[in-house]
Formats: C-alpha cells, sequence, structure tokens
C-alpha cells in the first residue's frame, strides 16, 4: 500500500444544519443537526470509511466534501485549498481533483443519454479533446471498468443495461478526468452480492494502479473491512470512533460500535437471542440534547458524565481513536 | 403430513419476447413450525415461488406445471374464492419493501383490523382493534401508535406493523420476502430476532426470502440456494454453509465479505446470468462455472451427498 | 442484446448524431398502431389541407368564399358537379372544406407550439431557480389560468369587433401556456434534485447546460405530449368563436361553416353541410391524440414495447 502518508483532505470542525421550516400549521419547526464538528484527515492513497446508519450524517458529509452543499461552520481543505464557497472557474477546477459515485445506479445516468454521451460529458465540458479522441478515451475507460468490447455499450441507454453494468458506467464517468479523489457514495447498496464484490475489486483496482484516494462511505462494517485502511464510526452526526479497519473491527473500544458488530447475524450460529454487551433494550427517557449522543441507548453509559457533556475523538494508543468517557479509564 | 408440499413446480411469465421461464422443476417440503430460506439473486425466481405460494402472480404468469399442496390440498386446483379464504388467514406474507405497502391515508391499526375483519365478518370492529393491540405488543409497537398514520412511523415500526399484520389472522405459514431490506442494522437484527421468536411461540412455518445469505443462515434451519430458476443446492443451515458442494453456492459465498476470520478476496462471479428466455440446455450455470466440463451439457442431476442434503451438479 | 447494425449504417449514424436519433424514433414509432393511425388520419387531412388550393384553380366556381356556381345560388344536394353539394349561396361545400383543413393545421399548429414554447420555457425557469421568481412566475400564471380563454376572447372581440385569425392564434397562446408550465414546472422540480443532475453538478456542468441538456430532454416528451393537447384545444376553441361569430370573417374554418349552416337555418336540412366539417374537427382532434400517444413512446426510452416484460 503505496500511502504518501500526507493527508489529501483535511476536515475540520465541520457542521451542517438543516432547518425546517416554521409552517402555518406546524409551529417552529426543529432544526436537524446532520454533521457536529466533525474533523479527520484523509491521507493520499487510502481508502478510508465511513460507517454509519441512515441518519448518521454518512452522505451529508460526502457531499459537504464535493461541494454539492455547503458547510455551515468549519473548513474542508484539499491539498492545503479551501474547498467550502468555491464558485465559478475555481468550482469547475475543482471538479477536475473530486468525484463522486452515486448510490442508485438507476437514477444516476441520464435516461435519455447514451452511455457515450454520459461519459464524455465531463471532457467536453472542460474542453478536453476533441470528438474523436474524446471517444476513445471513453472507450479506454469502460473497458478499465471491465465494460468490454466498449464498442457495444457505446451507444446504449441505461436502461438496456443491469445494475451492476450501470454503476461501472457511473465509475467510468467519475474516473475519467483522472481525480485525485474520489467518494463512492454506498456504491453497492443497490446491488447484488457477486456484482458488489465486482464493484469492490474495481474500487481496490483504482488505487492500486492509479494511487486514487477514496472516502467509501457505507452502512457494512463487513464491506469497510474488506476495501479500508482505515474507517470512522459515525452516529447522529458525531465521530464515535476512528481508526486502522482491523483495529476498530477486531477491538471495537466504543459501545456503539460493539453494538453494531453484535447486531450483525452471525454466519451459521444459530438462534439465541443475541446477547448485546453495549445496548439497551429499551431507550433511555432521560437523555439531554447536551449529553452523548449513544446515551439513550447505551448500556454502560453512567448518568454523571455521559448525560451532561458530549465526548471528543482522543486518541487511545495506536492512532485508535475512541470518543467515549469509559474508555479512558 | 407436511404443511407445504411443493412438487416439480414450474411458473414462466409471456413477455414480447418470448416465454420467461422464471422457475423451473422446484420440489420442497416444510413442515409445521418448520424454517425454510430461498437464497439467490436477482431474476433467480425466489420472489416467484413467494408469489405462486400466495396466488398472487401477475396477470401474464402462470404455472407451467407441479403442485402446491399445503395442508394436503393442491393450491393450484383451488377457486379464487377458495384461495383467497386461504390467503392470509392460513398463508400470510410480508412482502418486500412491505414499509411502502400500507394505505398512507387510512390509519395503521384500522388497515390491520381491516385484514381480520376481512376473513372473520362476524367479528366487532372494537373487538378487532383489540386483536390489534395485543398484537402491537407481539412485534413491539406501543399502544398509543394505534391510530397513528403511516408516514408517522419510523421504517422499523413499519415494519413491525406489517408483521403484525401478517400475523392478524393466526396464519399456519408465512412468507418472509426480503422483510429487513432498506433497514438499519440494528433494527434489523430485532425485527429478524421477533420473526424467530414469534414464529417458535406460535409454531408457525416460515419461508424466508433473501439475497443475504448470512441472514438466511441466521434465521433458517434449511437452505434453498435458487440460480436461474432452479434449485441448485439443498439442505440443513450448517450443512449448506459450512460444506457447499454446488459451485454457485461456494462462489456465492466467496462474494460476501466477512467481519471475522481471514480476510480473503473476493471472488466475483465472471459473465451474467442466462436468459431465462432461452436458457441453456443442460447446466443453467454451465458457462460461469470454474469446474465446467463436456459433462455439464446434459441436464444436472440431483446428487445427495448427506441427510438431507443434495446438489444439481454434473460432477460434485 | 445489442443490435448490429452493418457497416455502413454505423458510420451514417456516427456522422449525424441527430439521424441516429430521428431513425431509432422512427422505428419505434412505427410499431404503434395508435401512431399509424393518427398519422395516416393526419396524412389524410394534410392532403386535403395542401389540396385547398386546386379547386379555385380548375373553376373559380369552387372558391370556397368567392365562388358562385352561375346555375345555383341556393343549398343544394351533392352532385357531380358539388361532391358535398353547395351552402346557401351556391359556394362549393367541398372546397370550404378543404380550405378549412388549412385553417385548423394553421391555428392548432401555430398556437400549439406558441404556448408551449413560451410554457416550457417559464416552467423550467420556474422550476429551477425556484424562491422568487418562481412564486412570482407561478402566481402569474394562476391568475392567467382562472381567466376562461373564450370568454375573454370574445369580450376583445366584441370590443375591437372581429379578430384577424393570427391574432386568434396568439391570444390562444397567450391564454394557454400556464397549463403547460406547470406541469413543467413540476417535472423539473422532480428532477432536479435526481442524482444524474447531481452527476452532471459534479461532471462541472453550469446552469445553462443542465437546464438545457439534462433537464429539457427530459422534460421534452411532456412538453410534445402538451402540444398534441393543446393542438385540439386550439382548433376547437377557434371552431367555437367562428361558431360564435366572432372568427375570421375573411377565412372558411371548419367552425366558420358550422356557423353558417346553423344561422341559415339549414341545420336540420342539409346533413351533407352539416356533418362534414363535424366530423372533422372530431378526427383532427383524435388524430393528433393519437399522435401525442405514440410519440410518448418515442421520447421517453423506458416506454419502449420491446423491452418491457409485461
Amino acid at each position: 500500500m503505496d500511502t504518501n502518508g500526507k493527508p489529501i483532505l483535511e476536515i475540520r470542525d465541520v457542521s451542517k444544519i438543516y432547518k425546517t421550516k416554521a409552517g402555518l400549521l406546524a409551529g417552529r419547526g426543529k432544526d436537524v443537526v446532520a454533521l457536529d464538528r466533525i474533523s479527520l484527515e484523509i491521507n493520499k492513497g487510502e481508502i478510508f470509511g465511513l460507517v454509519g446508519e441512515s441518519g448518521s450524517g454518512k452522505t451529508t458529509a460526502g457531499r459537504l466534501i464535493v461541494s454539492l452543499e455547503e458547510t455551515d461552520f468549519g473548513e474542508i481543505l484539499m491539498d492545503g485549498q479551501p474547498v467550502t464557497g468555491l464558485k465559478g472557474k475555481r468550482l469547475k477546477k475543482f471538479r477536475k481533483k473530486a468525484q463522486m459515485i452515486f448510490q442508485d445506479p438507476y437514477q444516476s445516468l441520464n435516461p435519455q443519454r447514451s452511455i457515450l454521451d454520459t461519459v464524455s460529458e465531463p471532457l467536453s465540458i472542460h474542453r478536453v479533446g476533441h470528438t474523436s479522441s474524446r471517444k476513445d478515451r471513453v472507450r479506454e475507460a469502460l473497458k478499465s471498468v471491465g465494460l468490454s468490447p466498449p464498442d457495444d455499450f457505446l451507444y446504449r441507454y441505461p436502461h438496456r443495461l443491469s445494475g451492476g453494468q450501470r454503476q461501472r458506467v457511473a465509475i467510468a464517468r467519475a474516473m475519467i478526468l483522472d481525480p485525485e479523489f474520489v467518494i463512492a457514495d454506498e456504491p453497492t447498496s443497490m446491488l447484488d452480492a457477486s456484482i458488489s464484490a465486482q464493484i469492490f475489486n474495481i474500487l481496490l483496482k483504482m488505487r492500486n494502479e492509479l494511487n486514487v484516494t477514496q472516502l467509501f462511505i457505507t452502512h457494512s462494517l463487513a464491506a469497510a473491512r474488506y476495501l479500508c485502511d482505515r474507517i470512522a464510526v459515525l452516529y447522529h452526526g458525531r465521530l464515535m470512533e476512528l481508526g486502522q479497519a482491523d483495529q476498530v473491527i477486531q477491538n471495537p473500544k466504543h459501545p456503539y460500535t460493539k453494538a453494531l458488530l453484535d447486531a450483525l447475524p452471525k454466519f451459521g450460529h444459530s438462534g439465541d437471542r443475541k446477547r448485546y454487551g453495549t445496548l439497551l433494550t429499551q431507550e433511555r427517557k432521560d437523555a439531554q440534547d447536551v449529553g452523548c449522543n449513544f446515551f439513550p441507548r447505551c448500556s454502560l453509559a453512567q448518568e454523571s458524565r455521559c448525560n451532561l457533556e458530549k465526548p471528543v475523538l482522543e486518541d487511545s494508543g495506536n492512532q485508535h481513536l475512541v470518543a467515549c468517557f469509559l474508555s479512558q479509564l | 403430513m407436511a404443511l407445504l408440499e411443493v412438487d416439480n413446480l414450474s411458473i414462466g411469465y409471456r413477455t414480447k419476447q418470448g416465454y420467461l421461464k422464471a422457475v423451473e422443476g422446484v420440489s420442497f417440503t416444510l413442515d409445521e413450525g418448520q424454517s425454510l430460506g430461498f437464497v439467490g439473486e436477482s431474476g433467480c425466481g425466489k420472489t416467484t415461488i413467494g408469489m405462486a405460494l400466495m396466488g398472487l402472480m401477475p396477470p401474464n404468469g402462470s404455472v407451467g406445471q407441479g403442485r402446491i399442496l399445503f395442508e394436503g390440498q393442491d393450491l393450484l386446483e383451488m377457486t379464487e374464492a377458495q384461495r383467497r379464504e386461504t390467503r392470509w388467514s392460513q398463508i400470510a406474507m410480508i412482502f418486500q419493501a412491505a414499509m411502502n405497502a400500507m394505505n398512507p391515508v387510512q390509519r395503521v391499526g384500522d388497515q390491520i383490523a381491516e385484514a381480520i375483519l376481512v376473513h372473520n365478518p362476524a367479528v366487532e370492529k372494537e373487538a378487532a382493534l383489540h386483536q390489534v393491540e395485543e398484537l402491537f405488543d407481539l412485534v413491539g409497537i406501543p399502544r398509543d401508535r394505534l391510530r397513528g398514520y403511516p408516514h408517522q412511523y419510523s421504517g422499523g415500526m413499519k415494519q413491525r406493523a406489517i408483521i403484525a399484520m401478517a400475523l392478524a389472522c393466526k396464519p399456519k405459514l408465512i412468507i418472509a420476502d426480503e422483510p429487513t431490506t432498506a433497514l438499519d442494522v440494528i433494527v434489523q437484527d430485532q425485527i429478524l430476532t421477533e420473526i424467530k421468536e414469534l414464529q417458535k411461540e406460535f409454531n408457525i412455518g416460515v419461508i424466508f426470502i433473501s439475497h443475504d445469505i448470512s441472514i438466511v443462515a441466521d434465521m433458517c434451519q434449511d437452505i434453498a440456494v435458487m440460480y436461474a430458476g432452479q434449485m441448485v443446492e439443498y439442505g440443513p443451515r450448517e450443512a449448506v454453509f459450512d460444506s457447499p458442494v454446488h459451485p454457485y453456492t461456494k462462489a456465492l459465498l466467496s462474494s460476501f465479505p466477512t467481519i471475522t476470520g481471514e480476510k480473503n478476496d473476493l471472488i466475483p462471479i465472471p459473465g451474467e446470468t442466462p436468459n431465462l428466455i432461452h436458457p441453456p440446455s443442460g447446466c443453467r450455470f454451465g458457462e460461469r462455472c470454474p469446474g465446467v466440463s463436456l459433462t455439464c451439457s446434459q441436464a444436472p442431476k440431483w446428487i445427495q451427498m448427506g441427510p438431507g442434503h443434495k446438489a444439481l451438479c454434473c460432477h460434485c | 442484446m445489442t443490435a448490429d447494425p452493418s457497416s455502413s449504417e454505423t458510420s451514417a449514424r456516427e456522422r449525424y448524431p441527430w439521424l441516429n436519433s430521428f431513425l431509432d424514433g422512427w422505428a419505434i414509432f412505427k410499431q404503434s398502431l395508435l401512431g399509424q393511425i393518427g398519422l395516416t388520419l393526419l396524412i389524410i387531412f394534410a392532403l386535403m389541407a395542401i389540396c385547398s388550393y386546386i379547386p379555385p384553380l380548375i373553376n373559380p366556381m369552387y372558391n370556397p368564399m368567392t365562388g358562385v356556381d352561375p346555375d345555383i345560388s341556393t343549398c343544394t344536394p351533392p352532385s357531380w358537379r358539388h361532391w358535398l353539394g353547395t351552402d346557401f349561396m351556391g359556394r362549393d361545400i367541398f372546397s370550404q372544406l378543404l380550405a378549412g383543413a388549412r385553417i385548423a393545421f394553421m391555428v392548432g399548429v401555430s398556437a400549439a407550439v406558441m404556448s408551449v414554447v413560451l410554457g416550457t420555457a417559464i416552467g423550467m425557469t420556474a422550476g429551477y431557480m425556484g424562491k422568487f421568481m418562481d412564486t412570482l412566475l407561478m402566481r402569474m400564471a394562476d391568475m392567467i389560468m382562472v381567466m376562461p380563454t373564450l370568454l375573454f376572447v370574445l369580450i376583445i372581440s366584441s370590443v375591437f369587433g372581429q379578430l384577424n385569425i393570427w391574432t386568434i392564434v396568439i391570444i390562444i397562446a397567450l391564454f394557454r401556456w400556464p397549463g403547460v408550465s406547470r406541469m413543467i414546472r413540476g417535472q423539473t422540480l422532480s428532477l432536479k434534485h435526481r442524482p444524474f443532475i447531481e452527476a452532471a453538478k459534479m461532471a462541472g456542468a453550469g446552469h445553462f447546460r443542465i437546464i438545457f441538456r439534462h433537464i429539457m430532454p427530459n422534460v421534452l416528451p411532456l412538453a410534445f405530449l402538451f402540444m398534441t393537447f393543446r393542438v385540439t384545444s386550439a382548433i376547437i376553441i377557434e371552431a367555437s368563436l367562428a361558431f360564435l361569430g366572432f372568427g375570421d370573417p375573411g377565412t372558411v374554418s371548419w367552425g366558420m361553416m358550422l356557423q353558417w349552416v346553423w344561422k341559415t337555418g339549414y341545420m336540420f336540412k342539409a346533413p351533407y353541410w352539416l356533418l362534414p366539417p363535424g366530423i372533422c374537427i372530431s378526427l383532427i382532434t383524435l388524430s393528433f391524440y393519437m399522435l401525442g400517444r405514440a410519440m410518448d413512446e418515442v421520447l421517453d426510452p423506458r416506454l419502449r414495447k420491446e423491452d418491457q416484460t409485461d
């Protein structure tokens, strides 16, 4: 693994809040805190996994990094340059560096445009090459994601392709401008297992052969373990744990991470009710907003600290960071 | 007498391009209180089997041959009226994406009560709602949500409501088709545990359909692996899981990343699933099988591997 | 499942991408029964419109407005000289029918095209820009939509006297764009947040490119469909106006013919005069509708029958 060690992406204290509008009949809306002061760094050449369930904010994080949405607080830097607030020409230049593969291959390709049109669009927007050289580049891109022979696919429309093929087209499109950084937002959640395996291997190839740094957003710890060098666990907009993938999964320190691992179906081992080491069966009713996000469901939590303050990520040794008062005991 | 006995079932769909053989020659039995899982990827026919058992085939679908014997009676020979009787009161289904199967403008409690009333017209609405309250207790929904609307329920809660609806008429058999897709891992585990407990408590037979082999292995005593409309392996969970025989089962197992144990390379299966309008003669997995040989061009036969464990393969 | 075109066909398609889409579209259109019937009927009407220039050339007495048969000066049934007979002034009904086809096409198509172009542009702008622009445009649309078109045109006619046919066309267009814009705006709104639009943004696309290359093509099928309905409503409005006596007196339209047959009291006495224009109005609106249905299949790749499994 050829990580140059230097961070290519820095996220500093980023928050994103969605305000719900107060309606005539609805009364004052409650603001939703999608991300709450997230900080992390991604190194060049690594595949970094962001793991969380629905509502964790992981997709929002991805969208902020590629500037599809604006942060409310904090800053994001890529190669030392701020990403937040980019507009116009500078935004367009940024798009050549950072790309995204979307979750739903059935929706991320324009149904009215052929594969050739879709994959060559970034080239024509950035005025790279001319019509015939673009077509050659598209052919190369399709071959590299396993759609061979590429001429079979150039003039087809998305609805004639399977989900796995469509996702490969999406990857080809994302890669055609040779970006340095690619975010894959749950790229396989709509695909079957054997097709997902093909996609994972393409992502690995991208890193191994082209040194593309990747942020892999997923709800599956198993997939994160397979693909990622380091992972971070997100819960309700806050980072709970961060470290080497094997470390975090083999030796989880945060009660939430432990609960996620406890919840996984154990291959072939049967059916008594699972023993959760850290999850309560009923949520606590007395949780306060200022306390730890996981407090309502945590069986290890202590009223005295966990409900009064939010823990921050701290190194528990070996670059394995945990945000939990109890793990620091 | 077995609760459910399916004998050489073949189902197809009429399409513009021809007759699509979605399910071919599937046979299995299910006893009372037993659980059987169908595992396979999209297009393998597992959902079609579920629909056929419920008698809910779309207009262009038809059963080519075979019998479905429920408590000795052939479901396929029944009239539509008889089938409606059986449906829900004897055999219930938890549909895929069931979360969107509820009427958004009707209260959840009322919808479930309706299911009860349709099959027991003698029961009063009040009594039906009382039964719904008890069902809610069973599946873990707070009673005060009875008068809520579907959009007020969370994803996990909606799924529980669907399970309550399936149980409403105390069926003998439940078909669960991907009941936990789109749910978070922790909620998924809770729902699956509920299903397991309810199954034990009421001695309900369960047919569990999923693309996720780890869930099926966790939930069911027996597993049937489906590929391209055919059952390619069948056996007790431990046998199919720990010592799979059919090359497809092996390939399927090795395409799931694991949490524990060795980190092996994920080996994707090359090629695409075969065209079911003109399926290959001989073994349908042949084109993609690493061990393919000349014998595979003939129709494969069932090979018995152990007690209750068999595989449909030419050269295993 | 790829078609295997011969090499010469491939190179033609490659050189002219628009040719490719057109040929594909035509192949699909040909398969639709509704499209075939609709197109056939429309071709018949188009031929009628073109042939409307012929009768007066043969013999001035066949001129629909001014033609006077020296021997006939009243309403007569069909004969060899006058295939559909004559109206109360002795003018040939058949040539009037042909001229009416010409007017129907002119009015129908022009008014429809204008209202749809206007409505699409406004709808896309409102949907994409959102906020203030959206509210402004949609409130304008609401105000116009609640005004009864026919009534207003009648009022304008009574104030300004008999209207020129092109004025009628423009007024119809100005009154009918709101319906289109509402639908287009709704479509735009739902498209705006779809992943493929975000993917286009990720590729670096600016607003114009997104609107014209991504949103518009997805919105065009709906717009085309609307156009076919607008044609029918434009023709009917013009016919109604003419029937009520507010049409352009210098033109012979089917509605005008109906007005004459009614006003002169021959409505129940001369079916050969009453029925042809009425049937033509119905048939032409039906054929545009069928055309719209067939075009729906062409323009939306997902609706194509060849790819459906049931």
